[in-house]
């Protein structure tokens, strides 16, 4: 009861207060970033495997036995079917991708169909029943016909019934018209047979841990040729966001957690100081030693108490506030969440008081009580050094667990250390010299600098800290700048939303100027020829795969060639030249394509195209593809020479915005045999997925700079009572306020100053080892960092300085100094 | 030197002559560097600090020149201390006896800054009477009162002292506190001698 009574009344000094605070702002970015991230991972995954149809895809060339694959409880599974086949109504014949799936399809996601062509869908749980085909607006319109009429597809014969939109894992051929047909009709077809280019696409779903288990069932079987993959290998662009995203939000928040724990041992530190008094009048009125314990353990455990609770609750708030706002302005359901945030949260608050504020304020057991009498006598306790250490082997385990990695833990520790010493070098150094500026000034500076002299040693550690917390801040800004930055130029406003594909060579004229007509930016037309690789070196795909036991049937599919002369403005070249005569047989190939076929500089590719074979072609330079970009990008480019004599269609993409998409109708009509199809559903996707990810990372970054703040307040009530104590000395002898309150802001904006110069010189540092070593982004000088770093350090410290100490000169010196002296 | 039971002793001397070392050796706040105290039987210089702190709890009583009233806690709360630390019975009702004894019945919920520090001396005075100690330890009662003031807690401390017969040791500079105890003991260079 005492500790609580004690609680009580010292909440108002303020020092328990920023005990609390900090508690509580370190379980509030744990709870509610643990939340975030898990619902947003949650969110974006379940999102994206709407997108993906399933939790996992198994794609192979050959269909397996299910029924050798132990599934895990919970996990159900679906086969699509998908080939190419040409479909005919009539005279008029298109070649389509094909989906046969069965009853369970979809698995995730919805299929949208509509009733009307390029109409906008409506979501239905299922695939076409038997008997029925649902054919794309695109295949539709080539065909040149509509619901209730019939299509031919292998020897069969089936009625299409609805116009599809849009279906869950579509397609991996995106230049082709899609449409689905149930599995019981594929036999009919007589499409599917030995040797014939299918792609079975096994599609899984279920609980996370049972679709990891699954996926370790799949992988222990899988043979060459398969591919096993997650949205997080399916979709590169989405997967990037989240990690980097996860990473940032982890840093922040490890960040956080650890100003929140410097901010909890000053703060503890300081109130340990002030409570000896109290606890010598406790131990001469006869409380022994555990008993002091006990006091002061309550005190920290309501501190728990109401700190857990509060964080959840704030935790939960801003998590809430933010997913709220998501789940309405992209109608997104967020799944239910576990406890896991909520336990996290609470038990990284409870540790951090455990080993921040309980050996402060445990060394109070063996205050002497002679201290009543005697107010110099020190006491036998744990020393400074003993409860750092306590704090950083605590901090080094808290930091560890947060982020599973022991080298990002011990770089972060060497590179605090390592900042540490030469902050407190430096900021000595230029502290014992400041006298020499303040000689020339006048009275208000001279004492301000003598006074930063005076306390050279108490105020570098000051800037140490000052400067460590806005040298956090700034790196966080830092990254939250780049990696927003970035992703947003990914997409920005104006990417092409539509690609116009099939587009012949005699309507690039037309097209050209209809888009100009209509102030349409595009991104340049690219020849297309569709062709096959069929040797590599002048042996045979067939025979190189055998040789190398692959059996990789994407090999030897077409693929989409170009010619150019010059290079695309966003490939960059790896390896080689781009070519300066477009007379010779040349390619240029992505890195990833050339390293998925083993080939290199050198190495020669034959094509076959129609029939036709086209001469080996040397590969003289590698390029690296931002796949990124919403435009054409190609695996191969050839030169001219290699392709100009055979049949070539245009591609171009550009970007048409809301109020001007009833246009490309017209563009249709006039040409017909175009294609044109609209990606606005993927950006818009993975905007969301970039508004979602930059929410958490600024809410991160403004609970930090919460912690940071409080840090700098702790500091500055721990000095807080020796200026006090000169000021009012001062005062006495005849200094008028003013002079006093000037020198004090001087000297914390110069304290400032300097913490905020070191600090941006620190961040510029460190921001370019985490950037390139740990986001592998590319880094740019900063130059935010080098005017809101000393910026906000004068402001910051100069104005916190001055209201922690202003009371000096509107309460009377002699109360002041009586005060301080009780 | 020895105080028999309802004695009253002041400790005289100069400024840094020892007599507040003295006063915390007698009340088993500090150990001395040889020689042994005894108090109602016990040696407390053989206890350890936790077993001194019992002794003090069941035995002793302290008032003190700048008062160390807690500041966090009201007049009531503070008389209760000991009460509760001792583990007396409804320690309420008894602090708030013990308050309107010394005069501050309409100040039993007034924090110790919200006092003169006369007001906090009686405080202190019924925190120190409360428990109803065998041995009351006094340093300085009246260095931090006026004359008036120092003279109405010194009275109060005599008072309550006689009704309850309470061995009362003090250290003072005031010669004419001193002389109101049955005896006074002067210190000078560290060698103690009874006047």
């Amino acid at each position: 009861m005492l500790g609580l009574k004690l609680l009580w009344r010292e909440w108002k000094a303020g020092d328990l207060g920023i005990l609390l605070l900090a508690t509580f702002l370190a379980i509030a970015i744990v709870t509610g970033l643990g939340l975030f991230t898990e619902r947003l991972a949650g969110a974006i995954n379940s999102q994206s495997n709407k997108l993906l149809g399933a939790d996992l895809v198994l794609e192979t060339g050959k269909p397996i036995d299910l029924t050798a694959i132990e599934f895990p409880e919970g996990t159900n599974s679906t086969l699509a079917t998908e080939f190419m086949s040409m479909l005919s109504s009539g005279d008029e014949f298109m070649l389509c991708e094909v989906w046969a799936v069965d009853d369970n399809f979809p698995l995730k996601g919805e299929v949208k169909i509509t009733d009307t062509p390029f109409g906008p869908g409506t979501s239905i749980l299922s695939g076409p029943p038997v008997g029925e085909i649902w054919p794309d607006s695109r295949a539709l319109q080539s065909l040149g016909i509509g619901i209730g009429d019939r299509v031919d597809i292998g020897d069969t014969n089936l009625v299409i019934t609805k116009i599809l939109v849009s279906s869950p894992g579509e397609g991996s051929n995106a230049l082709s018209p899609l449409v689905l047909i149930n599995s019981s009709d594929l036999a009919a077809t007589g499409i599917v047979r030995e040797g014939s280019r299918v792609d079975y696409n096994y599609f899984f779903a279920g609980p996370q841990e049972a679709v990891a288990r699954l996926r370790d069932n799949l992988e222990a079987v899988s043979v060459p040729g398969q591919r096993i993959y997650s949205v997080k290998e399916g979709q590169p662009r989405v997967a990037q966001a989240i990690n980097k995203a996860e990473q940032y939000l982890l840093l922040g928040s490890t960040l956080g957690v650890i100003l929140a724990g410097a901010a909890i041992a000053i703060a503890s530190r300081r109130y340990a100081l002030e409570q000896e008094s109290t606890v010598a009048v406790l131990k001469t009125l006869g409380l022994h030693a555990n008993g002091i314990a006990g006091v002061y353990l309550v005190q920290l455990a309501v501190i728990a108490v109401i700190a857990i609770l509060g964080g959840w609750l704030c935790g939960w708030l801003v998590e809430k506030l933010i997913t709220s706002y998501i789940e309405q302005a992209l109608n997104m359901q967020f799944e239910v969440t576990t406890f896991k945030p909520l336990l996290r949260g609470a038990l990284s608050g409870v540790f951090c008081l455990a080993i921040f504020a309980i050996p402060p304020l445990w060394m109070l057991r063996s205050v002497l009580p002679i201290k009543v009498l005697r107010r110099e006598v020190g006491r036998e306790a744990l020393s400074v050094r003993q409860i750092a250490m306590i704090g950083i082997t605590g901090l080094l385990f808290l930091v560890g667990l947060f982020t599973g990695d022991l080298k990002i833990t011990l770089s972060l520790f060497a590179g605090l250390a390592l900042i540490t010493l030469i902050v407190g070098g430096v900021a000595w150094l230029l502290l014992r010299s400041s006298h020499i500026a303040g000689m020339q000034a006048g009275n208000q500076w001279r004492l301000a600098t003598a006074s930063l002299r005076r306390r050279a040693l108490e105020n570098s550690f000051q800037i140490v800290i000052f400067s460590t917390t806005l040298l956090l801040f700034l790196v966080l800004l830092n990254m939250r700048t780049t990696l927003i930055d970035g992703w947003q130029a990914q997409i920005p406003e104006g990417t092409p939303n539509y690609f116009l594909i099939n587009i012949a060579p005699d309507e690039m004229p037309e097209v050209s100027s209809w888009l100009q007509s209509y102030d349409l930016k595009d991104e340049g037309l690219y020849p297309i020829v569709r062709a096959r690789l069929t040797h590599i070196n002048e042996q045979s795909i067939q025979e190189r795969n055998a040789e190398r036991g692959t059996n990789s049937r994407r090999d030897g599919r077409e693929i989409n060639l170009t010619y150019s002369d010059k290079m695309p403005d966003d490939n960059k070249l790896l390896e080689g030249e781009w070519w300066t005569d477009s007379s010779k047989p040349l390619v240029s190939i992505e890195a990833g394509y050339a390293e998925r076929l083993e080939v290199g500089l050198g190495d020669t590719m034959r094509f076959m195209s129609g029939g036709v074979v086209v001469a080996d072609a040397e590969i003289t330079s590698i390029r690296e593809v931002d796949w990124e970009q919403m435009r054409p990008n190609f695996f191969l480019i050839t030169t001219e020479s290699v392709l100009k004599d055979l049949p070539a269609e245009f591609i171009t993409s550009f970007y048409i915005p809301d109020e001007k998409k009833p246009l490309v109708n017209e563009l249709m009509k006039s040409h017909p045999t175009t294609q044109l199809f609209e990606i606005d559903t993927m950006i818009k996707q993975v905007r969301s997925i970039i508004k979602q990810v930059t929410m958490a990372i600024e809410s991160v970054l403004w609970l930090t700079v919460a912690c940071g703040a409080l840090v700098l307040i702790a500091t500055i009530r721990a000095s807080q009572v020796e200026r006090m104590q000169e000021s009012a000395i001062l005062r006495t002898l005849g200094a008028s306020g003013k002079l006093i309150l000037n020198s004090l802001t001087i000297e914390f904006a110069l304290i400032g100053l300097i913490a905020g110069l070191l600090a941006a010189a620190g961040a510029e540092i460190t921001s370019w080892l985490i950037q390139t070593r740990v986001f592998e982004l590319e880094y740019t000088t900063s130059f935010l960092t080098w005017w809101l770093g000393p910026l906000l350090g004068i402001l910051l410290i100069g104005s916190l300085g001055f209201l922690t100490t202003r009371r000096v000169t509107t309460q009377a010196p002699s109360s002041i100094l009586r005060e301080l002296a009780s | 030197m020895t105080i028999a039971k309802g004695d009253s002793a002041a400790i005289v001397g100069a400024s840094g002559s020892g007599k507040t070392t003295l006063l915390s050796i007698l009340a088993g706040l500090d150990l001395p560097s040889s020689g042994s105290v005894w108090l109602d039987d016990q040696e407390i210089t053989s206890l350890n600090e936790d077993q001194r702190a019992k002794v003090r709890a069941d035995l002793v009583g302290f008032i003190f020149q700048s008062f160390q009233l807690l500041p966090a806690l009201n007049a009531l709360e503070n008389v209760m201390l000991p009460l509760e630390l001792a583990g007396i019975s409804k320690p309420d009702d008894r602090a708030t006896e013990w308050l309107n004894k010394v005069g501050l019945s309409s100040r039993l919920k007034h924090y110790p800054r919200q006092l003169s520090g006369g007001e906090q001396q009686r405080v202190a005075v019924a925190r120190a009477f409360a428990s109803q100690p065998k041995i009351l330890f006094a340093d300085e009662p009246t260095g931090n009162l006026d004359k008036k003031t120092g003279q109405q807690i010194a009275d109060l401390l005599f008072e309550l002292n006689n009704e309850l017969n309470t061995t009362l040791v003090l250290v003072t500079h005031d010669e004419l506190l001193a002389q109101r105890c049955q005896h006074q003991y002067h210190i000078e260079d560290g060698l103690i001698g009874k006047l």
